[in-house]
């Protein structure tokens, strides 16, 4: 009977413990934050989660500030933390997910979807019998939304000698026909690279067939010591139809930048890329015409940062330090600047600017004021700051003292809840 | 129920004194480990102080490092502090198997008798699977109940101006050894040690295969057990499979598996194994 007695209570022990040990852990919560609405609409901030870091030394923790309140990763439920360590945080792919979960689980990518279609088009190189090089082609993946059904289809490019390198950058849908975006590029040997290109295909979704292609021209051509560099300014969901594709094209060249002479003679020197050249290209789908609009060239230095984000119907030019955040907006229907504006740190009541972020129809700066951080969304046609918000103590914190507390959290990056 | 009872019983008191060893173990290396560490750091700060002049804790803070969590100073006291983790994983990793095979090979040929007992045999695997799981969540249990008291013999030695003391929760979940020992969440525990729980009937059920065998049963021990291994890792190899459907299949697999070793044991017990 001793014995009995003996293993109960170790039983009840092992139980116990572990059981407590859970029940507290279960308890113990970081500091609950919320965004809260400090200027302009309250409901502007119903859709945005910010997401950083909250760190109590030694040790910090992602967390995810919205309006509705803060998720901290470690006290997410097991299913909770499956899910998040998945989730890309790129709502218009999660999305997807969530609606064609058996499509997108083939490859969780999209590159096109209107009422009808939802379309995937991957750049795929495939080996044939009779040839000895790959065939450079596209495979397309199709979901009818309405019937679900999928269907997949190769096309093949013609060869294109100029080039080892490309992928797939835009995908649309005009009229019976796909019109494809193409990025080609040439590595060469020592790192250095080609002129690249822009050609749009016009590929029949029935067979494959390329009926048509033409190039985008920049308009810029590299002189000996120069390369030139193509990026796509993308939307902030990419998949929607569009009639515009709108390239951020920078001419560079190989400067020295600096050269220094050592005490036994030997010099060295470094070499940069300076910008000499940069336009913003934008192709029209339904004409086929190219407009070019020449941005400003101005040299960057170590504290600014510059980006191009494609915001509703302007294409944004943010040149973001620190202390301000100098922002050019081009409509994409005239190609012209609308407006240039200056928003300094103090004009948005922050000590510092810290990032910039696109919406599908807002842009974002992030801001640190001196104790917390902030943020402000801005209207792209106007330029004019429609909302302003600041991360706050959550009502359930209600007794502690908010300013260290929410010193310990710095967000870095926002997307849009859906 | 009785005869199950009385077997595991018997399980757990034949290893109960290399048990406690292993807990006694863990508690000298984990706390005297720890203490040693706590005083000869104090020492030095005290040595440091007495030759600068230095009156308060804080002014030897501004001039040295100080400021420490309770986890660096865990960390400085390895391998004390993990060390006797790892052996006794390794001692309840081999007694998994040893349980088995002790009773075939060690004095009077024990499993004889067991064999013998007017009772059904599968008893004697749960007997044995009790025993082994009761092992390994009390070593668990045990090493829940010390943290509380490190911590507390590290706000007791190390001042608060050269001590950071975060909680428990937050040194398991950061600890790379312990955030193992110990998951996040409960679901996550009952999960890992789900997961041992079937790895050792799978152990089990490819011992009593080599038992029933020998040579020839050693051969497809190996096999049952990579198999086993196999159907449960197969799945991560698909990259088209969404977490959720991953964690369900899993755990199907797992509970098949686990059926399935025990189905075996019972038969292998019953039918094929020998003396």
């Amino acid at each position: 009977m001793k014995k009995y007695a003996i293993a109960a209570v170790f039983a009840a022990f092992i139980v116990l413990v572990i059981g407590i040990y859970y029940v507290q852990a279960a308890g113990e919560r970081n500091p609950q934050f919320r965004l809260v609405a400090t200027e302009g609409d309250a409901k502007e901030a119903d859709s945005l989660v910010l997401w950083g870091w909250y760190t109590d030394a030694p040790y910090s923790e992602r967390v995810k500030v919205s309006a509705s309140g803060s998720r901290y990763y470690g006290e997410l439920s097991y299913f909770g933390r499956m899910k998040e360590e998945f989730i890309h945080n790129v709502p218009p792919i999660d999305r997807l997910v969530r609606q064609y979960p058996d499509f997108m689980r083939e490859d969780r990518t999209a590159d096109y979807q209107d009422d009808e279609l939802l379309v995937r088009v991957k750049s795929d190189p495939w080996f044939q019998a009779d040839k000895a090089d790959a065939t450079r082609g596209l495979a397309f993946d199709f979901l009818d939304k309405r019937t679900k059904r999928t269907r997949s289809l190769r096309a093949d490019l013609p060869e294109n000698a100029a080039f080892n390198g490309y992928g797939v950058i835009d995908v649309q849908r005009s009229g019976d026909s796909f019109k494809v975006a193409m990025y080609y590029e040439n590595l060469r040997a020592g790192g250095t690279r080609g002129t690249p290109e822009i050609r749009i295909y016009d590929v029949n979704p029935e067979n494959g067939g390329i009926t048509g292609s033409v190039t985008v021209d920049s308009g810029l051509q590299p002189a000996d010591g120069q390369e030139l560099i193509l990026r796509e300014v993308q939307s902030y969901d990419w998949t929607l139809p569009s009639g515009y594709l709108v390239l951020d094209a920078s001419l560079m060249e190989v400067r020295k930048i600096d050269e220094t002479e050592s005490a036994n003679g030997v010099r060295a020197s470094a070499a940069g890329q300076v910008e000499v050249e940069r336009r913003l290209v934008v192709y029209r789908y339904d004409t086929g015409t190219v407009d070019v609009v020449t941005l400003p060239v101005e040299p960057l230095n170590e504290q600014t940062r510059e980006s191009l984000y494609r915001v509703g119907a302007e294409v944004l030019r943010i040149r973001l330090s620190s202390e301000s955040a100098v922002i050019q907006g081009y409509g994409l229907g005239d190609m012209k600047l609308h407006y240039e504006k200056t928003l300094s740190a103090r004009d948005l009541q922050a000590e510092s600017i810290t990032q910039s972020v696109a919406g599908p129809n807002r842009l974002y700066l992030l801001l640190q004021e001196q104790d917390r951080p902030a943020v402000a969304a801005m209207d792209p046609e106007g330029g004019n700051i429609v909302f302003r918000g600041e991360a706050a103590l959550d009502d359930a914190e209600e007794g502690k003292s908010a300013s260290p507390l929410l010193n310990n959290l710095r967000l870095y990056s926002l997307y849009m809840r859906e | 129920m009785n005869r199950y009872g009385k077997l595991a019983l018997i399980e757990l008191h034949r290893f109960w004194k290399v048990y406690a060893a292993l807990l006694a173990m863990t508690l000298v290396s984990q706390a005297g480990g720890f203490f040693y560490h706590l005083r000869t750091y104090m020492n030095g700060v005290h040595r440091q102080m007495a030759e600068r002049g230095f009156r308060t804790y804080q002014e030897y803070r501004e001039v040295f490092r100080g400021g420490e969590t309770f986890h660096s100073f865990v960390s400085f006291a390895e391998p004390w502090f993990s060390g006797p983790v790892v052996l006794c994983a390794a001692a309840m990793i081999f007694y998994v198997f040893f349980i088995w095979y002790r009773d075939w090979l060690g004095k009077n040929t024990f499993i004889y008798r067991l064999l013998m007992l007017p009772t059904e045999r599968l008893n004697l695997f749960w007997a044995k699977l009790t025993a082994i799981m009761a092992f390994v969540l009390g070593l668990v249990a045990f090493q829940i109940v010390l943290l509380p008291v490190h911590l507390w013999m590290f706000r007791q030695i190390i001042p608060p101006e050269l001590g950071i003391s975060e909680s428990i929760f937050a040194f398991v979940r950061n600890h790379r050894l312990f955030q193992i020992l110990i998951p996040g969440t409960f679901p996550g525990f009952l999960v890992s040690y789900g997961t041992g729980l079937m790895s050792v009937t799978v152990v089990f059920a490819s011992v009593l295969i080599e038992r029933s065998f020998r040579l020839k049963g050693l051969f497809g021990a190996i096999l049952y057990a990579a198999a086993c291994g196999t159907a449960m890792l197969a799945p991560s190899f698909s990259d088209r499979l969404y977490p959720l459907e991953l964690f369900w299949l899993r755990f199907g697999i797992g509970i098949l598996l686990l059926a399935v070793s025990v189905a075996l044991s019972w038969l292998l017990l019953k039918r094929k194994i020998t003396v």
